[in-house]
């Protein structure tokens, strides 16, 4: 398989580029939706879904596996492949299953589950309470019309990336500023909700 | 307030501060509101994030399927002229990993997505290429570009974004040379022009390491503009 090697990134590869700096974050992101990219269409035989329909499911899953391996809650024990074919397996399992039970849902809340690791399990359900799967669907709205560099910022705060990198990213002069500037966003954000 | 809830979520809070702050949030109807549309807020932007990274890969889907990449992917190339051809790749291919082509395609995609245009709604001819631009239209943002260059060749705005939408095209050698002309320029308060020449570079096959390395070395030791990324990019070529 040697002669192959140009299009094949390890696992080791993939591991290091999405933990590094952005630009390569992104082209090792790309790297490994393109290296698995053939389960698209073995699910479209395997489990009769339209290529539309497993595209979806696999950018899921990729985006999935990119967070597992932020969160190190992909730990190594099998090789990515097998990891990621194991989540797109259940992925497309679990769509099937709701489609034919009719309770497809559209949209899935994000877990807050990582947000709140810091925090002390009786306040952590008074805080999991407070989470809204329509107050969220409106501030997603709301959040595209506070601007491009607000929403930039508050996109790449959301992933948890550090101010430092998004001082170097949006060429602030320093976290400092990233830090004010995202927190008037916040308030400008709050101001426009009020509005509803 | 805003501050003192993203202190605590961020753990920076000393023990007493965290300890009033829970037992505030329990009592507290203002805080636990707070609370919500921070918590919310960081949920929806997430959403937004994955949703926009869903797009890049749909985009990145539609390019593969165009270069017929899926197919090769598997186990099923195994006649002759396939290994002829993956031996002519990798003996032009100086390592394997993220490649110089695939760098610089996340790098156009991140940063020349959209242009800034004056929203006065001035119809300089400038802001009228931009607009071009931003809805895609980059033969006729192109065509703008180029009859302003006519009149006045020089003008380093007008060679950068020239440059921009040559890489949008796929003109790499065009986008080379404006790039290269606007490099050239001295006195300018910032000069992206050396190192958009380098990712122009990494567009073209084959590979001219030699030369990309000179132009990011020369924008490293510069301190030019795109130097934290000229460092990365350096490390993976």
């Amino acid at each position: 398989m040697i002669f192959f090697a140009r299009g094949i990134v390890s696992d080791d590869e993939i591991l290091s580029g999405i933990l590094g700096d952005s630009v390569l974050k992104r082209a090792t992101e790309n790297k490994l939706y393109e290296q698995f990219a053939y389960l698209m269409k073995d699910a479209t035989f395997k489990h009769q879904l339209s290529e539309d329909e497993a595209a979806s499911l696999y950018s899921d899953t990729i985006l999935a596996v990119i967070e597992n391996i932020l969160n190190k809650r992909f730990e190594g024990k099998s090789s990515l492949k097998t990891y990621l074919f194991q989540i797109f397996s259940n992925k497309c399992v679990d769509f099937l299953r709701k489609a034919s039970t009719n309770k497809m849902s559209v949209y899935k809340t994000e877990s807050i589950d990582d947000l709140l690791v810091a925090v002390p399990d009786e306040t952590k359900s008074i805080l999991q309470k407070m989470v809204s799967e329509n107050e969220v669907n409106i501030l997603r709205t709301k959040i595209k019309q506070i601007g491009e560099k607000c929403q930039q910022m508050m996109m790449a705060w959301s992933e948890g990336l550090a101010d430092e990198k998004i001082a170097f990213e949006m060429g602030y002069q320093s976290a400092g500023v990233v830090k004010t500037s995202r927190l008037r966003c916040l308030e400008k954000l709050k101001a426009l909700y009020k509005q509803i | 307030m805003l501050e003192r809830i993203e202190s605590y979520f961020n753990n920076t809070l000393s023990n007493e501060e965290r300890q009033l702050f829970e037992t505030q949030l329990a009592n507290d109807t203002t805080l636990a509101n707070e609370v919500a549309f921070y918590l919310n807020t960081k949920i929806a932007a997430r959403e937004n994030a994955k949703e926009k990274r869903k797009q890049e890969f749909e985009e990145l889907r539609k390019k593969l399927a165009k270069n017929n990449k899926i197919r090769l992917n598997g186990w099923i190339t195994g006649i002759a002229a396939s290994v002829l051809i993956a031996f002519i790749t990798w003996v032009f291919v100086q390592k394997n990993g993220v490649n110089a082509d695939e760098i610089a395609d996340v790098y156009i995609q991140e940063h020349f997505e959209n242009l800034p245009v004056k929203m006065d709604g001035s119809t300089d001819s400038l802001q009228m290429g931009l607009r071009f631009f931003n809805q895609k239209a980059f033969n006729n943002a192109q065509s703008v570009f180029e009859e302003m260059l006519e009149r006045k060749p020089d003008s380093a705005e007008v060679l950068k974004v020239s440059g921009i939408t040559a890489l949008k095209l796929g003109d790499y050698q065009k986008a080379v040379i404006r790039f290269h002309e606007l490099g050239e320029q001295e006195n300018l308060f910032a000069n992206p022009g050396k190192f958009y020449e380098a990712l122009a570079l990494m567009k073209i096959k084959p590979l001219n390491k030699k030369a990309i390395e000179e132009l990011l070395n020369e924008v490293i030791n510069n301190d030019l503009e795109g130097k934290q990324t000229a460092i990365e990019i350096l490390k993976q070529l």
